[in-house]
């Protein structure tokens, strides 16, 4: 029974806590972020675990956290709301070549991480060649270039 | 709903980003008021943790944890009144109500026997005092979650009665 216990308890806080720290922390957008979430996997796997070894503790662990993980994803399809508030919602960081640095702020991502994204995904030597960059719910930053001869 | 920026097509929402964004700030500040609760020792193992308890007769004093967290180490220290030591020895007991829901990894000293009776388990240590108190460490850890209340005294004297809560 406590298997079950645990496996909820950790998701739902480990969920709270990821919604609560924003978009941008552990995309892995920097080194650090992977090691943050190794860290992270590493502290939550002793609680999980509690000194039982068994194959039954490990499978029923697995079992309610997949389980639990498609329930929420129902959840989320049958309501709206719900999926707003658990996932996020994607925010425009630049529209129509303007940079909306208030929304850059809040969501802690500055021109350097723009400009980064740009040449990562479409070798753009500039902003002035970024059409729009939206910050997904994911935390990954999507950059649509300006359109030749726009 | 979808908004439409230019060519660009996005599930943006403003006035629920400005709500979420607020949400966040409150999360932050419930995270720090978690760290700082655990920094005073609120969750184990800090200065609000620390407290002690003495028996009514002065026999005895307990030096225990106020929180403690299930299977991590956890120490009893009993003070005994040298008064309360005669005969070569000293004798402590343990409420059995507290000490079945811990595990008892090491007792320092080693005792010279260990009694099972009803209610209590007593400890026999070979002891001698000139005057000074003497110590007895229990190294234990903790098997169940909740409040616990447990006393201790020496045989023949008032018990200390101490509380704990064990988390998760």
């Amino acid at each position: 029974m406590d298997a079950v216990l645990r496996a909820v308890v950790v998701y739902v806080v480990l969920l709270a806590i990821f919604r609560v720290a924003g978009k941008r922390s552990l995309s892995e957008a920097s080194t650090f972020d992977l090691v943050l979430t190794l860290i992270i996997s590493e502290s939550i796997q002793q609680a999980l675990i509690d000194n039982d070894n068994s194959l039954t503790n490990a499978l029923l662990l697995v079992l309610t956290l997949v389980g639990f993980d498609i329930l929420l994803a129902h959840v989320k399809q049958r309501v709206p709301a719900v999926a707003r508030v658990l996932d996020g919602l994607p925010v425009v960081l630049m529209q129509q070549g303007e940079l909306q640095r208030d929304r850059m702020r809040r969501e802690r991502v500055d021109e350097a991480d723009l400009r980064s994204a740009a040449r990562e995904q479409h070798g753009l030597e500039n902003l002035e060649q970024v059409e729009h960059v939206v910050l997904e719910d994911s935390g990954t930053l999507t950059v649509i270039p300006r359109q030749r001869g726009a | 709903m979808v908004e439409r920026i230019g060519g660009l097509e996005v599930e943006q929402d403003l006035r629920f980003q400005r709500r979420d964004w607020m949400a966040q700030r409150v999360g932050w500040g419930v995270m720090a008021l978690l760290v700082i609760a655990a920094l005073t020792g609120l969750f184990g193992r800090g200065p609000a943790s620390v407290q002690h308890a003495t028996a009514a007769d002065r026999t005895l004093r307990v030096d225990f944890d106020r929180f403690v967290r299930k299977h991590a180490p956890s120490a009893l220290e009993v003070t005994i009144a040298p008064a309360a030591v005669a005969g070569g020895g000293a004798a402590v007991w343990l409420d059995r109500r507290w000490s079945d829901r811990v595990r008892v990894e090491r007792v320092t000293p080693e005792p010279e026997r260990v009694t099972v009776e009803p209610d209590r388990l007593v400890y026999f240590f070979a002891a001698r005092s000139p005057g000074e108190p003497v110590r007895v460490d229990f190294e234990l850890s903790p098997e169940r979650v909740g409040d616990a209340w447990g006393r201790v005294g020496v045989v023949g004297g008032a018990p200390a009665e101490f509380r704990q809560f064990v988390y998760p």
